[in-house]
């Protein structure tokens, strides 16, 4: 059913016109979504676990959903918004399957904690490499505000939509998300005594 | 959040800043915050503190995901497409594991599987018709057993991975007893996994008729847990036109604290089943 890319097809049409296509049985629209959001998310999903193995999973289970709950999809509001909760969910699931079979403190360290990143080590930027294990030590939904606002770039209407929220509660939940960065970067700067 | 600089209020910051790192306000907001900034010195120290914090998130692009991820996803997704055919999540799923290595139990447990078939060509041709019958009637319930086997001791397992492999080997089997089917409910009522719970539905699609599997899936249709459980078990009931659910189905309508679309999704159940009841 999926034949090889060629990027000289890549369909130019909506995000919510692609997706009315796959409910129609489309795969190649199935294809230009995967085009546009696989490496989006596993940006999410990376900065928001630290796991780039499990993130892969993740994207999969993501677009294994998108087909699953198609029919569901209501092609008058922004997919991005739907494709995001739907990563919320599987990224929610994940945690708590986790928790279930290991305990809540089970969860691996680098996940809660990722540490310096091997690129941050080589160049030597200890600040970006503190701002990462500040990022890791949020908790989920503070992490979740940054990462969908800052590294996303999604606009505060856009992670609204997501986090199911207005656009006003959006930004308080971002505003709030830095200052615990902030006093997490704080913490770890502290000489440990 | 007010657009006049004199009524700017400290507490508006909360609202104001964020919007102003992402360059979402307009020229008399961000006047208002710079003249209030400018005459207040503790919000001034804390914009800035914040300010740095945000800038300070690397927006370097994480190194992208594998080259075999297209491939898996597209995989998975030829089966999904095909779910009107019978092909469940669990089985589009489990088509592109991440790990190609299984696991032990379910390597050891596959590779019967396979000798069984090995056996039962190797008997084919040497024995005569109604040896033969009687040899495939009892590889058959061999092979059935193995299922079985498989299912409940890769149900047990920690990782999702296995025990949506286990569901949809026991979505294979085309009588599951009893015990498969009381792991496949347990699944479908406690899994912490979705999708484990989503194949377990479809594996229980086999059960029709079954009262212990119909009052499973009305249990958790209501539950409110997972959404989308609920809407793929309100579609499995509808399925089975189980009349029974008519009442649960009218609760879920009716319940307000259900996610729009699941009461949308109950409703559209409601008159299915009273279609199929003319």
């Amino acid at each position: 059913m999926f034949a090889p890319r060629d990027p000289a097809l890549e369909d130019v049409r909506p995000d919510e016109a692609l997706m009315r296509a796959v409910q129609g049985g489309d795969s190649r629209a199935f294809e230009g979504i995967y085009d546009r959001y696989h490496r989006p998310l596993f940006s999410f999903f990376v900065r928001l676990t630290g796991d780039r193995p499990g993130s892969e999973d993740l994207v999969q289970d993501v677009f294994v959903r998108v087909l699953r709950y198609r029919a569901s999809y209501d092609p008058g509001r922004p997919f991005k918004a739907w494709i995001y909760q739907l990563a919320r969910n599987a990224a929610s699931d994940r945690r708590q399957s986790r928790a279930a079979h290991h305990g809540a403190d089970a969860l691996p360290d680098d996940v809660r904690d990722p540490g310096p990143t091997p690129l941050a080590r080589v160049v030597g930027d200890e600040r970006r490499a503190l701002v990462e294990r500040g990022l890791g030590a949020l908790p989920d939904e503070a992490r979740e505000a940054i990462v969908l606002s800052r590294v996303e770039g999604l606009s505060h209407r856009e992670v609204g939509r997501i986090l199911g929220c207005t656009e006003a509660a959006a930004r308080v939940r971002v505003f709030r998300a830095v200052q615990q960065l902030r006093s997490a970067v704080e913490r770890l700067q502290r000489p440990r005594g | 959040m007010t657009n006049d600089s004199s009524t700017f209020a400290c507490g508006d910051l909360e609202q104001v800043l964020p919007a102003a790192w992402k360059g979402e306000l307009g020229r008399q907001e961000l006047d208002a915050l710079e003249q209030h900034l400018a005459s207040c010195g503790q919000c001034r120290a804390l914009a800035t503190g914040l300010e740095d914090a945000w800038m300070s998130v690397g927006l370097d692009d994480v190194m992208g995901p594998g080259a075999d991820l297209r491939a898996r996803v597209m995989r998975a997704a030829d089966l999904a497409f095909h779910d009107r055919a019978g092909v469940t999540p669990a089985a589009a799923a489990a088509a592109s594991p991440r790990h190609a290595a299984p696991s032990s139990s379910w390597w050891k447990l596959a590779a019967a599987a396979a000798a069984f078939v090995v056996v039962g060509v190797g008997i084919g041709r040497a024995w005569p018709d109604t040896q033969l019958q009687q040899e495939v009637s009892f590889l058959r319930d061999e092979l059935r057993s193995v299922r079985h086997v498989m299912t409940l001791s890769l149900i047990q397992q920690a990782s999702a991975t296995e025990r949506l492999q286990a569901v949809a080997t026991a979505a294979l089997i085309d009588r599951p007893d009893a015990q498969v089917r009381d792991a496949l409910l347990e699944a479908l009522a406690g899994d912490g996994n979705v999708n484990v719970r989503l194949a377990a539905i479809d594996a229980l699609r086999g059960l029709a008729g079954d009262p212990r599997v119909s009052a499973q899936l009305i249990a958790s249709a209501r539950d409110r847990n997972s959404p989308m459980v609920q809407v793929a078990v309100i579609d499995a009931l509808v399925e089975r036109r189980d009349r029974s659910a008519a009442p649960a189905l009218r609760a879920i309508a009716d319940d307000s604290e259900a996610a729009t679309a699941v009461r949308e999704r109950a409703r559209w159940a409601i008159g299915q089943l009273q279609a199929s009841a003319i």
